[in-house]
């Protein structure tokens, strides 16, 4: 059995104001979102190594954030334009690894999911071995209507809609392979999923936490911060 | 503290540029500096800040216990941190009062 990489994105994208911070390095309840992304995979005895993804001009900032917050990784890799281009990057940074054989999975987080804690890992971990892919996701709570100029002009079905989260797991010889048959194509994915479920391999769903929320909005920083200080 | 950081704004439709000001380690608000929408994090920045301010004092001697141990150099730093900490307190104070 080959070794478990954790790959975790901290690259972030989205034009910034000087003297900015990426939204990975903001503050948490007293540490920085990227190390509570990355803190359940240090610990999780399925994992071997665990890399961060951080934009090309923070790699030392990273290294620092994360080394305050006492996380020690494997390494930090250079991310790139996009969240597909990362993500490509960090897949092909371990193109030899993958094909001697010596990793077998690799699993993909993002960077700005900070209340992950790593329930359902030994599963998603189990069911990629199996399947080839495995992400966590949550059943749609919401209903969905179609808008128009006019207002609403239709009910979605939601029945069979779930919310994609990470980690999504892989094994790596088909993550390699998806990555570069996507860069032939000049296909860019959502996420990683997206970009292996195009190749017609199947990708089974883990029951995840709804609580594992990616940091987008204002009011996401908020609520994080409130969920990381509710007992668990 | 006031930190920038590039987020979604719902009310703009797109990735804007906020400011978070954090009282303590506690998010106190958020502000878009395209349209001035705010995001509230704790209501009550005093209550919160003491509750914070014990929980510094109680874990205090740990922490620097284990800085002393990690990284030895940071004890030359430490007279100095000791003798500007009331004023940094206070200013941490006044920024919750304001």
């Amino acid at each position: 059995m080959g070794r478990t990489v954790a790959v975790v994105l901290g690259a972030g994208s989205g034009a910034r104001a000087r003297h900015a911070v990426n939204k990975v390095y903001l503050d948490l309840d007293g540490l920085p979102i990227i190390a509570r992304a990355v803190r359940p995979f240090i610990a999780h005895p399925g994992v071997d190594e665990t890399y961060v993804v951080a934009a090309p001009g923070e790699l030392g900032t990273c290294a620092e954030v994360l080394g305050n917050a006492g996380c020690v990784v494997h390494g930090i890799l250079p991310g790139g334009a996009t969240r597909h281009a990362s993500e490509a990057g960090a897949v092909e940074h371990f193109a030899a690894r993958i094909e001697s054989g010596d990793i077998e999975l690799i699993l993909i987080h993002d960077g700005a999911r900070p209340i992950y804690q790593g329930a359902s890992l030994g599963a998603l971990l189990d069911r990629a071995r199996k399947a080839g892919g495995a992400i966590c996701g949550v059943p749609l709570k919401e209903e969905l209507v179609s808008v128009t100029d006019h207002g609403v002009s239709g009910w979605r079905t939601t029945e069979d809609l779930w919310c994609a989260q990470t980690p999504q797991v892989f094994k790596a010889a088909i993550l390699l392979d998806a990555f570069r048959a996507a860069k032939v194509a000049g296909f860019e994915g959502t996420d990683t999923a997206s970009t292996v479920e195009r190749m017609g391999l199947p990708v089974e769903v883990v029951q995840g936490d709804p609580r594992n929320i990616k940091i987008t909005f204002p009011e996401d920083v908020v609520l994080a911060a409130s969920l990381v200080r509710a007992p668990q | 503290m006031k930190v920038k950081s590039s987020l979604m704004c719902q009310n703009c439709g797109r990735q804007t540029s906020h400011e978070l000001h954090y009282v303590g380690s506690s998010l106190h608000e958020i502000r878009c500096l395209q349209c001035s929408t705010e995001t509230w994090g704790h209501h009550h920045p005093v209550a919160g800040y003491v509750g914070e301010l014990r929980g510094r004092i109680v874990t205090k001697p740990w922490r620097v216990l284990r800085e002393m141990t990690t990284e030895p150099a940071t004890i030359r730093s430490l007279l100095q941190r000791v003798a500007t900490k009331p004023v940094r307190v206070a200013s941490e104070l006044i920024e919750i009062l304001r």
